[in-house]
């Protein structure tokens, strides 16, 4: 098995992934490449790749440069070679125990997706909430409503919100997050809760990535304690109903084109 | 109508195995299945001059990139689409399902298709099953009315 990279500026991506895509039945890997460029791979035994005209044609005069190397036929050894940790504003790695580690460059979670629990960083709606966070002055009691693997909680513990607790209504979401928090040493409590049926935990920030009938039954029983709020779990056209039902909060800040993410604050 | 020959469709999917028949009284049928491993984007279907169909599952999210190939032409989806992908595989033996539509005006005909996608996570390898099916007929253009992707 081979694999071939291609670095291509960030703005083109789409547009070589357009014309790549349909060549390469195995499918194409992207990842940042620092420097306003973008890697992309694919891995295909020498006899079935697409000639080298053909790539460049797709390339488009895009590839500042192309790599090629010998890579595992198993799919999980490739990955614990060449790995698909993702980064978070430049600032956070996030990567599963089947990526290799990183340099200790930036703080690195550790995050298992499993057992059907979401949130590991991967959805887009994740990553916005974990840029606002970065973006917050830590410290604190901090709540994860519907926490998924963990991922929001166990930054928010690594950054210095403490004591940080987790809800999620499903099991294997508190399980997983459990689980998370240990590998990483992160010192998170995680609870089964129904966020439908009981108040949110009064924690002055709370990050809360689920879907709009979550957001319409937690925001008006939010404790008077509660002062910033990371919601998100909804898109663009969701945006003005789920900021209104935090009535009494004001948004600050707000990420994202299709999925949203939205810091709220306490108004004085 | 030419865009419902099945013989573009499977020439222009047969890297991908994807297959293509045509269907009694009209209409093209084209399917694909593919192993996919985690965070790769690969297409699933091609209907030349009318769509393409890309997926990436990557962790506990499935992209799924639609690609109208012809001006005008619009998706539909249901909102339920995308709520089970992730879960299915540990809760019960089904596959996670998304239901498309697609809408397109050909000359001053229309063309309908229903779109099916499959999966089911192997989490312990990274891979998931993909399996997609398209179903496309000429339509009366007034008859279609389509629930906006979201």
């Amino acid at each position: 098995m081979l694999r071939t990279a291609l670095i291509v500026p960030a703005g083109a991506v789409e547009e070589v992934l357009d014309a790549l895509v349909p060549l390469l039945p195995r499918g194409v890997h992207e990842r940042d490449a620092g420097e306003g460029t973008v890697e992309l791979a694919f891995y295909e035994h020498e006899a079935a790749l697409p000639s080298r005209a053909e790539l460049e044609a797709a390339a488009g005069g895009h590839a500042l440069r192309w790599e090629r190397e010998e890579a595992p036929d198993d799919p999980l050894e490739r990955r614990r070679r060449f790995g698909r940790a993702w980064e978070v504003a430049g600032r956070l790695r996030i990567r599963s125990p089947a990526d290799p580690a990183g340099d200790a460059a930036l703080p690195e979670l550790v995050i298992e997706s499993a057992a059907g629990a979401f949130g590991t960083g991967a959805h887009p709606t994740t990553r916005m909430c974990l840029e606002l966070l970065l973006d917050m002055e830590p410290g604190g009691p901090f709540a994860d409503l519907g926490c998924g693997a963990g991922v929001l909680a166990i930054a928010a513990a690594r950054l210095g919100w403490a004591p940080v607790i987790a809800v999620d209504h499903e099991p294997q979401s508190v399980a997983a997050t459990r689980r998370n928090a240990e590998r990483n040493g992160a010192a998170v409590d995680a609870l089964e809760l129904d966020l439908l049926a009981v108040a949110p935990p009064p924690a002055p920030t709370l990050a809360a990535n689920v879907p709009p009938p979550v957001h319409a039954a937690l925001a008006p029983r939010l404790a008077p304690a509660v002062i910033h709020v990371i919601a998100s779990g909804f898109v663009a056209d969701e945006r003005e109903a789920v900021v209104a039902a935090y009535a009494g909060f004001t948004p600050l800040a707000r990420l994202g084109d299709g999925w949203q993410a939205v810091l709220l604050e306490r108004t004085p | 109508m030419s865009v419902l020959d099945p013989g573009p469709a499977a020439e222009a999917g047969a890297r991908h195995h994807q297959l293509a028949s045509g269907l009694p009284g009209g209409g093209l049928a084209l399917s694909c299945q593919k192993l996919v491993e985690d965070g790769a984007r690969v297409m699933l279907l091609l209907a030349p001059g009318l769509f393409r169909l890309d997926v990436r599952p990557r962790e506990d999210t499935l992209q799924v990139m639609t690609r109208s190939l012809r001006p005008g032409a619009r998706w539909g989806t249901s909102p339920e689409a995308a709520r089970d992908y992730g879960r299915k595989a540990d809760e019960t033996p089904e596959p996670a399902r998304a239901d498309f539509t697609f809408f397109a005006e050909v000359d001053d005909r229309a063309v309908l298709a229903r779109v099916m996608l499959f999966s089911t996570i192997d989490r312990d390898r990274g891979l998931t099953h993909f399996f997609a099916h398209a179903i496309l007929r000429e339509v009366d253009p007034s008859s279609v009315r389509l629930r906006s992707p979201g």
